[in-house]
C-alpha cells in the first residue's frame, strides 16, 4: 500500500536558475524503513521538506510534479494535518528547542498543547513517551542545559509524542557522539517495530545497512539508484554517484575482485560471520 | 516564587497593584504614595524578596527620583522662583510639583518591581494563555523574555572571542567604533539562521495549528485569590465614590 | 507585497522579534563596554523593522522596554519611543527609503525628530504632569512636542540624536546586506533588498 508518491517532481529555490531537484519519482511504501543518501546538496534534505509540504509553502520557488500522500496531493492537506501525519526531526539539536519550556516534559508536551490536547491525555501519552525513550533522567532538566545527544532525543520524543504514521529524520546524528548515535538508531529500530514508516538521511552507511529496508541514492538531484538495501548496498556503481558503500561489503567486493571469487557480499559484520561460518 | 504570595494566582497580584497605581495618580499630597515603598518592602519580606527587592528599587529609582527633585525645585522656571545662585533659584511651586511627582513616580514603580519579583514569566503567560490572549502574543513574550539572558551571556563570549582574533577594544573612538559591527554580526547573522530552522521546527510542533492550546503546566485559582480579588474590586469602589464625594 | 497586521506577523516574522531585541540589549552593552559617548539600544528595533515592517518593528520596540521594564519600570513609560520607532521605519522601508543612499539619510533625520518629539511627550506626561493637572496636561504636551522638534533640530540634540539613529540604521543596513537572498525572499518585507535582481525577472 502506496504512502507517498512522487511522480517527475522537479524544483527550483526561488532566484536559482538550476533546479535542485529534477524528474524525480518514486514512492514510499506503508511500514518500511528507507535511507536516502548521497553527497552534501544531491537534493536530500529538498526531498524532506516536498514530502513534509514544508516546499513550496515555506520555501516558494518552483515545485513542479505530483507529490501525494494516501493519493491526495500534499497541497491539499493543511500544515496541521502534515504535522500529525508526519513527524520531521533535524539536524541541529539546538534549533528544535522551542524556547519557550523550562523543562523537558512540558517541551515534550508542547506539540499536544498546540494541537488543543486535554491536560489528561497530555500526562499519559507524554510519560508513556518519556519511558519509550528512556527519557527518565532528564524529565525535570531545563533543555537548554542538555547535551547535543540529550537534546537530540527529546526532539525527537517532541516530534513522536504526536503518534505520526510517516517520521522523517534529517541526518539526526550528524552532531552526535558514537552513544548518542547508538540511541538515535535504537529509536529508528523501535519505529519500524511500531510499523511506522521512516524516512532516514543519513551518512552513516554501515547502520543503514543494518537498520535500513530500501536504499534511495540521490546525485546532483536525480535519482540514480532506489532498491532494496542488499541490492544497492552492494553495487560498486553507488560509490560514482557520491555514496559510500558499508566497510563489509566494500571488503567483500575487493576480496571477490582480487582473487576472483563470486561470495555473496554481506552488509554488516552479523552477516559476515554467519557467511563464513556457513562456508565453513 | 514558593512563598505564600508567589503562589498566588498572578491575576490577584495584578488587580492589587493595578489599585495600587491607581491610587496613587488620583490621590492628591504625597504622603500616600511615599508610603508605597515601605508598603511593598514589608511584602516582599513575606514573599522572600526582601533584599533582592531593596536593591534593585534603590539602585534604579532612587536616581531618577533625586535627580527630577533637583531639577523642579532649583532649576526650573515657575512664577515664584526666587534666585540663589547663577541660575539655581528655589521655588515653592517647584517643590509642591517634585513631591506629587516624585512620590508618583516612586510608588508606580515600587509596585511594578515587587509585582515582577513575586510573579514568575512561566504563571504570567499561564494566566494570559488561561485567559485567552492570542497565540502568538503569548509566545512572542515568552520567547523574548527566555532568550535575552541567554544572548547577553553569549555576546561578552563573542566579545573575548574577537579580542583574542586581534580586533581592538581601546584607543580612539574611531578605533572602538570599527569594533561595533564585528562583534555584533557574527551574532546576529547566527541568530538569523537559527530562526529559519526554528520555524521548521516549531511548524513541526504544530505551531500554526489553529485550536484553543491547552497546557501541562496548571496553576489554580484558589478561594484566597478570589477572596483578594473581591477585596480589590471592593476597594475600588470605596476609593471612587470617596474620591467623589471628597 | 499584501498589506494586513496579521500576514506581516508570520512564524519568521514573529521569531524575529527575540532576535531583534536581543540586539538591541547586546547592541547597548557593547555601545557601554566601548564606550561610546552615546547609546545604541534601538539597533535591533531598526533593523527588524525593515525586514519584518512597521508592526513587527513595534512589537519589537516593545517588548525590548518591556524587558527592561521589568527590572526599571520607567522604560515601560518609553516604551512609546522605542514604538514609534519601530513603526515609522517599518514604513519607509516599506516605502524603499532604505534602498539608497539619500532615503537611508532622510530616514535617520526622520526616526530622529520621531523619536525626539515622542521621547518629550512622554517625559511631560510622566515627569511633569502626574498631578492630575487636566488641561495642563494636554497644553503641556503639546508644547513639548512643538517645542522638542524645534529645539532637536536647531540643537546640540541633533548631533547626539542623530549619531545614534545612524549608527542604529548604519549597523542594520550592513548587516542587512550580509542577509542571504533566500532568507530575505521567505520575509513580506524582505524583497527590495535581495541583491540578485535579475533572477526576480
Amino acid at each position: 500500500m502506496t504512502s507517498i508518491s512522487l511522480k517527475h517532481v522537479s524544483y527550483r529555490y526561488p532566484l536559482d536558475t538550476n533546479n535542485v531537484i529534477d524528474d524525480m519519482s518514486f514512492d514510499i511504501e506503508q511500514g518500511r524503513t528507507y535511507a536516502l543518501i548521497g553527497a552534501n546538496d544531491s537534493g536530500k534534505t529538498t526531498v524532506c521538506n516536498i514530502i513534509r509540504g514544508f516546499i513550496p509553502r515555506f520555501y516558494r520557488g518552483d515545485l513542479t510534479g505530483s507529490v501525494e500522500i494516501d493519493g491526495k496531493p500534499v497541497t491539499d492537506f493543511d500544515d496541521a494535518q502534515l504535522t500529525t501525519m508526519i513527524g520531521y526531526s533535524f539536524q541541529n539539536p539546538f534549533t528544535q528547542m522551542s524556547g519557550v519550556k523550562d523543562n523537558v516534559r512540558e517541551e515534550i508536551a508542547y506539540a499536544l498543547e498546540n494541537l488543543g490536547v486535554p491536560r489528561d491525555e497530555m500526562i499519559e501519552r507524554v510519560d508513556a513517551m518519556i519511558e519509550l525513550l528512556h527519557l527518565e533522567a532528564l524529565a525535570d532538566k531545563n533543555p537548554f542545559e542538555l547535551s547535543g545527544g540529550q537534546k537530540q532525543r527529546v526532539a525527537l520524543a517532541a516530534v513522536l509524542v504526536t503518534d505520526p504514521g510517516i517520521v522523517i529524520l534529517d541526518e539526526p546524528t550528524s552532531q552526535l557522539d558514537p552513544k548518542g548515535t547508538e540511541d538515535i538508531f535504537d529509536i529508528v529500530e523501535l519505529l519500524k517495530s511500531q510499523g511506522k514508516t521512516v524516512i532516514l538521511v543519513e551518512h552513516k552507511i554501515d547502520l543503514i545497512a543494518r537498520y535500513c529496508d530500501q536504499v534511495l541514492l540521490l546525485d546532483g538531484g536525480r535519482l540514480v539508484m532506489n532498491g532494496p538495501v542488499h541490492e544497492v548496498l552492494t553495487d560498486p556503481a553507488v560509490l560514482d554517484h557520491g555514496g559510500q558503500l558499508p566497510q563489509v561489503a566494500r571488503y567483500y567486493l575487493e576480496r571477490n575482485r582480487r582473487f576472483g571469487r563470486h561470495d555473496p557480499i554481506p552488509l554488516t559484520v552479523e552477516e559476515a560471520a554467519a557467511q563464513e561460518r556457513k562456508g565453513r | 516564587m514558593n512563598s505564600a504570595i508567589g503562589k498566588l494566582y498572578p491575576s490577584t497580584k495584578f488587580c492589587f497593584i493595578l489599585l495600587v497605581i491607581i491610587a496613587s495618580i488620583f490621590t492628591p499630597g504625597h504622603w500616600f504614595q511615599y508610603a508605597m515603598f515601605p508598603l511593598f518592602a514589608v511584602l516582599s519580606l513575606f514573599s522572600g524578596t526582601f533584599v533582592k527587592y531593596l536593591k534593585a528599587y534603590l539602585s534604579s529609582i532612587l536616581l531618577i527620583v533625586v535627580l527630577i527633585f533637583a531639577v523642579q525645585v532649583f532649576i526650573v522656571r515657575y512664577d515664584d522662583t526666587t534666585p540663589i545662585w547663577a541660575f539655581i533659584g528655589f521655588s515653592q511651586t517647584g517643590l509642591t510639583a517634585s513631591l506629587g511627582i516624585t512620590s508618583r513616580i516612586a510608588a508606580i514603580c515600587a509596585a511594578i518591581m515587587w509585582f515582577f519579583q513575586v510573579t514568575s514569566t512561566k504563571d504570567m503567560v499561564y494566566a494570559m494563555e488561561r485567559a485567552n490572549f492570542p497565540k502568538k502574543m503569548t509566545f512572542v513574550i515568552i520567547s523574548t523574555i527566555q532568550m535575552v539572558p541567554q544572548m547577553s551571556a553569549l555576546s561578552a563570549t563573542i566579545l573575548d572571542a574577537q579580542r583574542s582574533r586581534g580586533i581592538e577594544t581601546e584607543g580612539s573612538l574611531m578605533t572602538r567604533m570599527k569594533a561595533f559591527v564585528p562583534m555584533l554580526g557574527p551574532l546576529v547573522l547566527s541568530l538569523i539562521q537559527q530562526t529559519e530552522e526554528r520555524a521548521l521546527a516549531l511548524q513541526s510542533r504544530a505551531f500554526l495549528f489553529k485550536a484553543r492550546k491547552t497546557s501541562l503546566y496548571q496553576i489554580d485559582k484558589r478561594p484566597v485569590d478570589t477572596v483578594i480579588q473581591i477585596v480589590c474590586l471592593a476597594a475600588f469602589v470605596a476609593y471612587v465614590v470617596w474620591m467623589v464625594i471628597a | 507585497m499584501k498589506r494586513g497586521i496579521r500576514y506581516d506577523f508570520s512564524l519568521l516574522a514573529l521569531l524575529l522579534i527575540p532576535v531583534g531585541v536581543s540586539m538591541s540589549v547586546v547592541g547597548y552593552q557593547l555601545s557601554t563596554i566601548l564606550k561610546f559617548p552615546i547609546f545604541i539600544d534601538q539597533i535591533g528595533t531598526v533593523f527588524v523593522s525593515m525586514i519584518g515592517g512597521p508592526w513587527v518593528g513595534l512589537v519589537t520596540g516593545l517588548m525590548g522596554n518591556v524587558v527592561n521594564g521589568m527590572l526599571n519600570p520607567v522604560s515601560f513609560a518609553y516604551a512609546f519611543v522605542s514604538m514609534i520607532i519601530g513603526l515609522v521605519s517599518g514604513f519607509l522601508s516599506r516605502w524603499k527609503w532604505y534602498t539608497n543612499i539619500f532615503g537611508t539619510i532622510a530616514a535617520c533625520f526622520v526616526l530622529n525628530e520621531c523619536s525626539a518629539t515622542v521621547a518629550a511627550v512622554v517625559t511631560i506626561f510622566v515627569f511633569g504632569g502626574v498631578t492630575g493637572a487636566g488641561s495642563d496636561l494636554v497644553t503641556a504636551a503639546f508644547l513639548a512636542a512643538g517645542g522638542a522638534l524645534v529645539q532637536s533640530v536647531l540643537s546640540t540634540n541633533l548631533i547626539t540624536g542623530m549619531a545614534a539613529m545612524i549608527i542604529d540604521v548604519g549597523v542594520s543596513w550592513i548587516i542587512l546586506r550580509r542577509l542571504p537572498d533566500r532568507f530575505l525572499v521567505k520575509l513580506n518585507y524582505g524583497m527590495p533588498y535581495v541583491r540578485n535582481r535579475k533572477a526576480l525577472a
